[in-house]
């Protein structure tokens, strides 16, 4: 919800980042219930793949503020058809 | 000097690139100097060929391969199609050398003519090039290069009509030349792909030694096949009525006379349109091989002779006169030719360059004294104001209408004569010898009436359209020298065919048809001898003939003896009949350019609805569609966010539905 009702790029991250985190959570719950070793596994990835997609992510929001001075996800609409 | 033969198609060539160049920086006297100047050369060069090939003596003239032009393959899978070759035989001394020669005084000419006009370097460079693409159609030694000359002087016939572009006229005159011009081409054209196919060679003849044999090496090849030996010929003949404007494609000629006046003369009557006769003399011997095809010819020549005789009659444009005069005495080429008559064609076409040429060059000193008048029913007197363009004017009449000694005298009787000896063999060719006898009466009759209007009487032009006084004058020298020596050229042009028998020889032929002998001497057995005392009864005929004609002109047009208005009033639907031009040109327009427009209005509307419309429908199509997909990509990142959750939950609920 938070994707798709904020209007500021950062806030949208953000709880881009919380839906990764409770994926994570839910993955290692089900790991413990079932006793299995491969939803922990899983987790590492997605925490790597997190990473790198934070580091990519805000790199571009902060290109955008910079040509834009604001962060408004709705003045981002370049590629309007 | 035989070997510098590629210097004579060189020089103009030359002159043309140089001013095309730097014509603009030039001015106009450098200008004019370099296209005077390169074609005086090649006419230089030219005499000294021709002088030096006469004392060489060789039979079939002398070839210069220059270089190979196209061949593909090697070894003995070579094929080799054409060189860049020129042959030098008697026929083509004398056409190199009425080519240049008189294309040199109408450059002179020119400068002169030309003066006052913008776009004179452009002018002079169309000229060079007319001239070298002549030279090359008259001096190649192959039928691929001669087709390139042939092709290269409908080119700037085209240009040169439309000189003055800006003049809707000119420009349709120009393309109606070139078109007309086509018809004849594609004759030419499917000919030389029948003979590449029979002989498997261009040449006209092998190389020396036997090396190679060329197509008049070996003319009856043919003969197997009747049809091909009659439809080359046939088809030769269609792009002879194309460029010497012949029955039925003439119409492109009087047309012709919107370019100016020197290009008239230079390519509309003594040059260009002798083409077609040049043609059939080269391609003798395969006409010789087929009486039908001659025949054909002899008619067409003789009906076009008559029927433009017919026309200029009743023309009121001088120029327009002397076109369809051209292209009567064409007609009588033509009808030489038909007959047999090769090298009296060739004389006539000869004599008729000078003749003809001196009127066109004349009538443009008329109209250049007179402001751009070209209408005879606004001249008369002229002798008074412009002496020398008057008396000059009068020995290309006295030439044309064949008056004894003078150079029309001689190449026209020659013609009769050699029609009318054909005719003792071939009875139709007595009717075709009486169709142009009279022509001869009535080519007096109209040339009388043209000379009588234009320089004799009270002059008629004082006031111009504009309400302007016009004062005729005389031309400047660079005009009055050509016109001098073009008259000379008119009255001794025909000493070199005087028969035999009146100097004294023993030959039945006159010193030029022996000079032209090896290159266009019929093959056929048919050709008949005339007693002399009916040579001398036939020309004195034709002489009675020319006289009533311009005695008939006379009272009507000189001494006002009868009301010409009157007596046209008298005959309206014969005088009616050739002011239509007998409807030729109607006919045209109505059978074929009217069908042609429907059939191109009709195609034109078929590609607007069904190619244009399917090409519009497509655009339409993806338009449409992509302005209904185009609401998908607004721009929104929380839009797309919203579409990937609803696929997503889609997806969900898919794998749900058909698990």
């Amino acid at each position: 919800m938070g994707v798709m009702l904020r209007k500021s790029a950062l806030t949208m991250f953000m709880s881009v980042e919380l839906m990764l985190n409770a994926v994570n959570l839910s993955f290692v719950a089900f790991a413990r219930h079932f006793g299995r070793l491969d939803g922990q596994i899983i987790v590492f990835f997605v925490m790597a793949v997190a990473a790198a997609e934070v580091a990519v992510g805000l790199a571009i929001i902060v290109d955008i503020f910079r040509s834009r001075r604001s962060v408004d996800i709705d003045d981002v609409n370049w590629l309007r058809g | 000097m035989l070997e510098q033969l590629w210097l004579v198609p060189a020089f103009p060539l030359l002159g043309a690139v140089a001013n095309l160049a730097f014509g603009r920086q030039l001015g106009r006297t450098m200008v004019s100097l370099i296209a005077i100047g390169s074609v005086a050369l090649s006419f230089f060069v030219g005499v000294n060929a021709v002088t030096s090939f006469v004392s060489l003596s060789a039979p079939h003239g002398f070839q210069l391969r220059l270089f190979d032009w196209i061949s593909w393959g090697s070894g003995n899978s070579a094929v080799h199609v054409a060189d860049i070759g020129l042959l030098l035989d008697p026929l083509s001394s004398v056409m190199v050398l009425v080519v240049s020669g008189i294309g040199m005084l109408i450059h002179m000419y020119s400068a002169g003519y030309m003066a006052d006009e913008p776009g004179y370097a452009r002018y002079f460079v169309y000229l060079n090039l007319f001239t070298f693409a002549m030279l090359v159609l008259v001096l190649a030694n192959n039928f691929l290069l001669m087709f390139v000359g042939w092709e290269l002087v409908g080119l700037c016939s085209y240009l040169l009509i439309g000189f003055w572009f800006t003049r809707p006229s000119a420009a349709a005159a120009g393309k109606k030349a070139f078109i007309t011009n086509r018809i004849g081409d594609f004759g030419v054209l499917i000919a030389l792909f029948l003979i590449w196919v029979h002989w498997g060679t261009f040449d006209f003849f092998g190389g020396p030694g036997g090396a190679s044999t060329g197509v008049f090496d070996d003319p009856g090849r043919v003969l197997a096949t009747q049809s091909v030996a009659f439809a080359i010929p046939m088809l030769l003949i269609l792009g002879v009525t194309g460029k010497s404007a012949q029955i039925p494609l003439f119409v492109w000629l009087p047309d012709a006379m919107e370019g100016p006046t020197p290009v008239s003369a230079l390519i509309h009557a003594a040059t260009m349109v002798t083409g077609g006769v040049y043609l059939v003399a080269r391609a003798h011997l395969l006409y010789d091989q087929s009486p039908d095809a001659l025949l054909t010819l002899a008619t067409i020549g003789a009906l076009t002779a008559f029927v433009a005789a017919t026309v200029a009659i009743v023309q009121t444009d001088i120029k327009r006169v002397l076109a369809y005069s051209t292209v009567s005495q064409l007609g009588f080429m033509v009808l030489a030719l038909g007959s047999g008559a090769y090298a009296a064609a060739v004389f006539h076409l000869m004599t008729h360059a000078f003749f003809k040429a001196l009127m066109f060059l004349g009538a443009g000193s008329v109209i250049h004294g007179l402001h751009e008048q070209q209408d005879l029913r606004r001249m008369g007197g002229l002798r008074r104001y412009m002496p020398v363009t008057t008396w000059t004017f009068i020995v290309g009449w006295l030439a044309i209408i064949g008056a004894p000694g003078l150079s029309g005298f001689f190449s026209k009787d020659l013609i009769l004569a050699r029609t009318f000896a054909r005719g003792l063999i071939d009875p139709v060719y007595l009717g075709l010898y009486a169709l142009a006898l009279l022509t001869v009466g009535i080519t007096a009759f109209y040339m009388s009436r043209m000379v009588f209007l234009a320089f004799f009487g009270d002059f008629r032009g004082g006031v111009d359209d504009h309400g302007h006084t016009v004062i005729p004058h005389e031309s400047p020298m660079s005009m009055l020298v050509p016109l001098i020596a073009l008259a000379v050229g008119s009255i001794v042009a025909g000493w070199i065919g005087v028969p035999s028998f009146l100097t004294g020889g023993t030959s039945p032929d006159s010193p030029i048809e022996v000079f032209l002998a090896p290159a266009v001497a019929a093959t056929g057995v048919w050709e008949g001898t005339l007693e002399h005392l009916t040579e001398i009864v036939l020309t004195g005929l034709s002489v009675m003939v020319a006289l009533v004609g311009a005695s008939l002109a006379g009272l009507l047009y000189l001494s006002g003896a009868v009301n010409p208005l009157a007596l046209a009033m008298i005959f309206r639907p014969i005088t009616r009949l050739f002011e239509a031009r007998w409807y030729l040109d109607d006919f045209y327009r109505v059978a074929i350019v009217g069908n042609l427009a429907r059939i191109a209005s009709f195609l034109a509307s078929f590609d607007l609805a069904v190619i244009g419309g399917s090409v519009t429908l497509v655009v339409r199509t993806v338009r449409g569609a992509g302005s209904v997909l185009r609401a998908s990509q607004a721009g929104y990142v929380r839009g797309y966010a919203v579409t990937m959750m609803v696929g997503a939950f889609l997806v969900l609920a898919a794998s749900w539905a058909f698990r």
